[in-house]
């Protein structure tokens, strides 16, 4: 092969293991930290922030502390390669930390995802009390935490080939987040995991976080694009039972089943084209609100809590209106499937979250729901809230009362994730 | 092929054809032998002139690397399975 080509076939591929994301370069900006960590602001008084979308970077010890011996040799450990830290399970290299844009001295990362080491990024990317500290600069009284790296991906670990380390590191991932709960004296709630890809396993495992005060379930929109059944299965009744009838509420955290590939054009930089697929991930959402709603087991399990996670809430009303308009004019023959309309089930079953949106806020509020809409910064993401959170808050919520205000930061969080203040 | 078999293959070719006329797209299925058998002809030619791929069971996703460093992308619920290897200690990395 020509040199020329190699070297355009390598560019190629790098853009779809996103390689470029980890690698150094980027922007700093500069961030004046002393005018950003005052914690709340006055007009907030009586009121306990619960930022609902936010990433804990799995510390490379979170494992190898907790593993039983037989699986001492496959357990997922960091390496550093290349320069940049990597998950490995066994010799299966499992993709970066995640991102963590947020530099040690509080500056922050722009057009990248992420440090190449862990040292670089703020320690509070990954350990609890850096974390606690952040979150008492930010304003924040609690978060609602999810996974960073894809260690976890169901796919990923089906494609082990060893079902009885797949299911452990799922454990092992559930026993790290409520010990995280516990020791950050209930403010860092970690969204539990589930071995998807084995019935069994799923329901103990479901039930087991459940009796240790886990708060929410993470899942993927369409389990079947990495082999595990549809949702319209009964393979899921009787964890949707669970979730029903415990109040757990489940959360799609973006819908990542678009192919950045197939809506992006060629010859984008990283920046261009993750600008738009982070867009489009948004949206995607859109399709897990549309699922759930003309699948009818909103009807079969009608006390189901749903969050919409890191998706936002602008494009809601849209996405709702064009749905009464499908259930009108293309869903007349399931009418007896679909007891309800597309805002009813929005109003009794979902929950969505905006971080640095303004329109939404200001304007929808009322469209969507007071009681239907949270507050996230996605801390340490790129692209999340950091710094500005208060000023942000101030600027969305300020023309509200004190009583919209506390639902939307407080309240509509405590009640979906049934949390203990 | 069981006839069986045969019916939930029909159905799945009428439903990828369905869902394309919503965008006025006319799709071609081949079911029967003579046209099958062209058609993974065809296909085995493309996956023998690839040049890299990349596997993403997390993703269900395969993509395929042509010469000319153009991707193609397979969506399949099972293809990642059947092209990763077993895990292996770290030992073996």
């Amino acid at each position: 092969m020509a040199d020329d080509k190699e070297i355009e076939l390598a560019a190629s591929a790098r853009k779809y293991w996103s390689a470029a994301g980890y690698m150094p370069g980027g922007v700093v900006r500069e961030v004046d930290y002393a005018s950003q960590s005052n914690g709340l602001h006055p007009t907030l008084q009586g009121i306990k922030i619960v930022d609902c979308d936010t990433h804990v970077t799995e510390a490379p010890d979170l494992f190898t502390s907790r593993v039983a011996a037989k699986f001492k040799d496959r357990v997922p450990v960091v390496r550093r390669v290349n320069g940049v830290d990597r998950w490995f399970v066994g010799n299966r290299d499992f993709g970066s930390m995640g991102g963590n844009v947020i530099r040690n001295d509080n500056n922050k990362l722009l057009g990248r995802l992420a440090f190449p080491t862990l040292e670089e990024a703020h320690r509070g990317g990954h350990e609890i009390k850096p974390r606690l500290q952040a979150m008492d600069d930010m304003g924040v009284h609690a978060q609602i935490c999810y996974h960073n790296s894809g260690v976890t991906q169901a796919g990923s670990l089906m494609s082990l080939g060893d079902n009885e380390l797949a299911v452990e590191i799922i454990k092992m991932y559930n026993d790290a987040a409520i010990d995280r709960q516990k020791e950050s004296g209930e403010r860092l709630f970690t969204m539990a995991h589930l071995p998807l890809w084995d019935k069994a396993e799923m329901e103990k495992e479901a039930q087991r976080c459940i009796e240790m005060g886990l708060k929410g379930f993470v899942l993927p929109d369409t389990p079947e694009r990495v082999g595990v059944p549809s949702f319209m299965s009964d393979y899921w009744d009787a964890f949707l039972d669970l979730a029903n009838d415990t109040g757990m509420p489940l959360n799609f955290h973006l819908n990542a089943a678009i192919d950045p590939n197939a809506l992006t054009w060629q010859g984008f930089e990283f920046e261009q084209t993750l600008s738009v697929v982070a867009t489009m991930f948004s949206i995607g959402n859109a399709a897990t609100l549309g699922n759930w709603m003309v699948s009818g087991r909103l009807d079969k399990h009608p006390k189901l809590k749903i969050g919409l996670i890191e998706s936002g809430m602008g494009w809601v009303p849209f996405a709702i209106e064009a749905l009464e308009h499908q259930f009108s004019e293309m869903l007349p023959r399931m009418s007896t499937v679909l007891k309800r309309r597309p805002w009813q089930y929005f109003r009794d079953h979902f929950w969505c979250t905006y971080w640095f949106e303004s329109v939404g806020p200001r304007l929808l509020l009322e469209t969507l729901g007071y009681d239907k809409v949270l507050f996230e910064t996605d801390f340490p993401h790129p692209t999340s809230l950091y710094p500005g959170v208060q000023e942000h808050i101030l600027d969305t919520l300020g023309s509200y009362n004190h009583e919209v205000r506390k639902k939307v930061l407080e309240t509509n969080a405590v009640k979906l994730y049934n949390l203990p203040f | 092929m069981s006839n069986e078999e045969n019916a939930a293959v029909r159905a799945a070719a009428d439903r990828v054809i369905e869902l394309e006329e919503e965008l006025e797209a006319g799709g071609q299925a081949s079911v029967d032998r003579t046209a099958l058998d062209a058609a993974r002809a065809a296909l085995h030619k493309w996956v023998d002139e690839m040049t890299g791929v990349v596997v993403s069971p997390g993703l269900g996703r395969v993509t395929v690397l042509h010469g000319n460093g153009r991707p193609s992308t397979i969506a399949s619920p099972d293809l990642p399975y059947r092209m990763s290897a077993p895990v292996r200690p770290h030992s073996e990395g």
